[in-house]
């Protein structure tokens, strides 16, 4: 009875075992469409996906030339920093003289190293335990599906390959243990790893080394003495030839500050992405060293791309060092599934908790790297005309995330403005040159990129380069999320432009950014953190605060456009992203029938977004709004009720044709008429409008 | 059906009405999957080429389902007869319960993956 009891639980568990590998098969080879849709996007896109990759084929343009990459020091111009060893721009720079500077090569190599990193974690897989197939092809495709490998694989920088050089350095030590030509390889691999990107000089090696140690502790020290000493004597070697500028490129500039709240949300964000491998990682921790033959190839590698992922605190990091992580999660998934393989039941709990994971990987995916890629590349042609301003622009010109358009036309960085800034910021770079520049407009254009909801542009520009740049620059043209900043000239006007001339009204607030016009309504985009840019009454009135307008006031004024009529002013979004309030104290919730003069303290900006916990760029949101026949305020105007003031969702889309308005909007009106600012009929669509008078105010 | 003698094989009823019964099931559940695929492609679509409501990426999103439902019908028609003359060949032979549990997998994947994309 026992035995035809084992004999159907096997059958039955054969036949799950089957179903449960089909349905992570179709998960991974979904994921592999995804990846492979992905590469093909960014593969052939012109233009930068990333601030990181401009600076590298910067490199590799001045290495092509014979020309050293790790300055001692940056007084002088360009103010540019190799933060990586250079095995990688050295990998670029015989394309870059053959081809041009291009994006394209760099992204293929990247893509390439990524296939050869899965396969060397497959490899590893069945090489170092039962030659199980089926665990291998899962690490591979596995660790292909994370979504920090695919927002990775195809973008121009050393990651991939370095991760690629260490994966491969440790399956030759895994595959050939104890012969002498697989330690030269394997540690002349890891040292490629580590001369390529010097953080992979910690998970890899150690876990080559304890994999030894477990083998043949003499081996173990062998690969530890050429790992550590050909590292050294090229470190050595390059400090000496470039006069300490090695060191200080490769270690002074790149201690940034730590954040300790950017590894709280990593953790967050990683837990949410890849629970069950996180959980599986942290149970072979206990498992792996009684019972899983490869623990001491797995278990340090493991613990030593956790040590690297954890500083992804720096500021300025991004989730490349969680790459690492993912690869040794999924070597850790394999090993555990080889271990499986004599337990069916345990086998089939596996594969299903993967076919879940790999869902949710696909879902992290989608909502990660692939909008992001849709997103950049969408601007499409105002990418070309961003390129086309940069081309017609002299030397030098100033730009951050789209520096990539300067080398793209063979033109060298004049800056790198995230590493000087946080090198300024430790006291360690003297930007008063580059001040002095600033203010005295030796830069035709300067390109400062929006990323909405994150002002990245604070880590990337110090506080006196931002002021500088609003003071002497007007922006002036707003493409592909870029500001496009001028030298002010008479047109634009001088900085901080009070009132417009001979408009009726002085202006709310500054607009160093640009304003956006969203039908009826101006956003004031000031230079600044929140709740520092004043927001001052436009003209004399009587002020409204309702009772439950968080972050908003109206003042009733005299119509000077519609003599006879009342007319209100409108100011929102005087909060932050948790909605605390910036109007001042003067004006409590309540507030009724107030007497406010012309340039009076209102509250400062805010960066109230859409929801509490989605904060904006620091703005103002400003309406006209027309006055009810008895002179109040309307309750139905649109994006002006109490619940929702100024909801995207509320912009009402007025086709052309519609002679009348929808009754909610008819009481908003043209600001520009009262300020002076230039027009937009652009309706429904946010469009961004440079703060400009016009000629004649009607 | 004959066996290799020419004599009519005889079946075990309980089994016969288990096959048919999975045969009617796995096409069942395959019809009514052709949505579901359709809705996980205009998805992946959406991931990928939707920025807006712009005319020309509604339109193509439109013809992708379109043209997901064609295929997908197709296929499901194909899934229908031919899991039918396979299970019918191999009766209660291993390859016949192997190709109902790998149909079921698949299907089961398509409605796990529709929850996730």
């Amino acid at each position: 009875m026992n035995q035809q009891i084992k004999k159907a639980s096997a059958s039955i568990a054969s036949y799950l075992e089957d179903g449960t590998k089909i349905m992570l098969l179709m998960f991974l080879s979904l994921a592999m469409l995804i990846l492979l849709l992905h590469t093909s996007m960014a593969l052939f896109h012109q233009y930068p996906l990333d601030y990181g990759e401009a600076p590298l084929v910067d490199q590799a343009m001045r290495l092509a030339a014979g020309q050293n990459i790790y300055r001692p020091d940056l007084s002088s111009p360009p103010y540019t920093i190799s933060n990586y060893p250079p095995l990688y721009p050295l990998s670029m720079a015989p394309f870059v003289k053959l081809f041009g500077p291009n994006f394209n090569i760099g992204r293929m190599i990247s893509l390439l190293s990524t296939l050869a990193s899965a396969t060397f974690l497959a490899l590893i897989v069945y090489y170092t335990d039962s030659h199980d197939r089926l665990a291998s092809v899962i690490t591979g495709t596995l660790f292909l599906s994370i979504p920090y490998v695919v927002g990775w694989s195809a973008l121009a920088r050393v990651d991939m390959l370095a991760l690629a050089l260490s994966t491969a350095g440790l399956y030759v030590v895994a595959r050939w243990p104890t012969t002498r030509q697989g330690l030269i390889v394997s540690a002349l691999l890891l040292i490629a790893a580590i001369y390529t990107r010097q953080s992979y000089a910690l998970a890899a090696p150690l876990a080559a080394f304890v994999w030894l140690l477990t083998q043949d502790w003499r081996q173990a020290l062998k690969l530890a003495g050429l790992v550590g000493g050909m590292s050294l004597v090229l470190f050595l070697a390059l400090n000496v030839v470039t006069g300490g500028g090695f060191f200080y490129n490769i270690i002074t500039a790149n201690v940034n500050e730590f954040d300790i709240e950017t590894l709280e949300r990593t953790g967050r964000d990683l837990w949410r992405a890849l629970p069950i491998l996180l959980v599986l990682g942290g149970v072979s921790l206990f498992l792996a060293p009684r019972r899983v033959k490869t623990w001491s190839l797995v278990i340090p590698y493991l613990i030593g791309a956790c040590l690297s992922a954890a500083t992804i605190g720096k500021i300025g990091s991004n989730v490349n060092y969680l790459l690492e992580l993912g690869a040794a999660l999924a070597l850790v998934a394999g090993a555990l599934l080889t271990w499986c393989r004599e337990r069916p039941w345990l086998r089939i709990l596996m594969l299903v908790l993967l076919v879940l994971q790999v869902g949710q990987l696909l879902k992290m995916t989608l909502e990660g790297p692939v909008e992001s890629i849709k997103w950049r590349v969408s601007p499409g042609k105002e990418l070309d005309d961003l390129e086309w301003i940069v081309e017609t622009a002299d030397d030098p010109v100033l730009a951050d995330e789209f520096m990539g358009m300067l080398t793209l036309q063979d033109r060298p960085l004049y800056i790198q403005p995230f590493e000087v800034t946080q090198l300024s910021n430790a006291g360690r770079w003297d930007q008063t040159d580059l001040l002095a520049g600033i203010r005295n407009q030796k830069f035709p254009i300067i390109l400062i990129h929006h990323f909405m909801g994150h002002p990245v542009y604070k880590e990337r520009w110090t506080p006196e380069m931002l002021s500088a740049i609003t003071e002497n620059y007007a922006a002036t043209d707003f493409l592909a999320q870029t500001l496009v900043f001028r030298p002010r000239d008479a047109e634009s006007g001088p900085a901080g432009l009070e009132a417009c001339p001979g408009a009726p009204w002085r202006l709310p607030t500054r607009a160093d950014l640009g304003m956006w016009w969203s039908t009826y309504q101006l956003g004031f985009m000031g230079e600044g953190h929140e709740n520092t840019v004043p927001v001052y009454a436009v003209a004399d009135g009587l002020l409204l605060r309702r009772p439950d307008w968080d972050s908003a006031v109206a003042i009733q004024h005299d119509d000077p456009v519609r003599p006879g009529e009342k007319v209100w002013s409108f100011y929102g979004d005087m909060a932050g992203g948790e909605d605390e309030t910036f109007v001042v104290a003067d004006f409590p919730p309540g507030s009724e029938g107030v007497p406010v003069e012309a340039g009076q303290l209102l509250g400062y900006q805010g960066t109230k977004g859409e929801g509490p916990g989605e904060p904006m760029w620091t703005h103002l949101h400003f309406a006209v709004v027309s006055a009810l026949e008895d002179g109040s305020f309307p309750n139905e105007i649109v994006g002006l009720a109490p619940e929702a003031e100024f909801s995207p969702e509320d912009i009402p889309l007025i086709p052309e044709e519609e002679e009348t308005p929808p009754e909610e909007v008819k009481f908003a009106l043209d600001p520009s008429p009262y300020l002076g600012t230039i027009r937009s009929q652009v309706m429904g669509v946010p469009t961004w409008l440079p703060l400009r008078c016009q000629e004649s105010v009607p | 059906m004959l066996d290799k003698n020419g004599l009519p094989i005889k079946r075990n009823p309980k089994l016969v009405a288990l096959a048919v019964a999975l045969w009617m099931f796995t096409s069942m559940v395959s019809f009514l999957e052709i949505l579901t695929v359709r809705v996980i492609a205009i998805k992946l679509y959406t991931h990928f080429a939707m920025t807006g409501f712009h005319a020309r990426e509604y339109m193509a999103a439109q013809t992708l389902g379109i043209g997901t439902l064609v295929v997908m019908g197709i296929v499901c028609i194909g899934v229908a007869i031919g899991c039918g003359e396979y299970h019918l060949k191999h009766f209660s032979q291993p390859e016949s319960w192997k190709l109902f549990e790998r149909t079921i997998a698949a299907e089961m994947a398509i409605l796990v993956l529709a929850s996730f994309i």
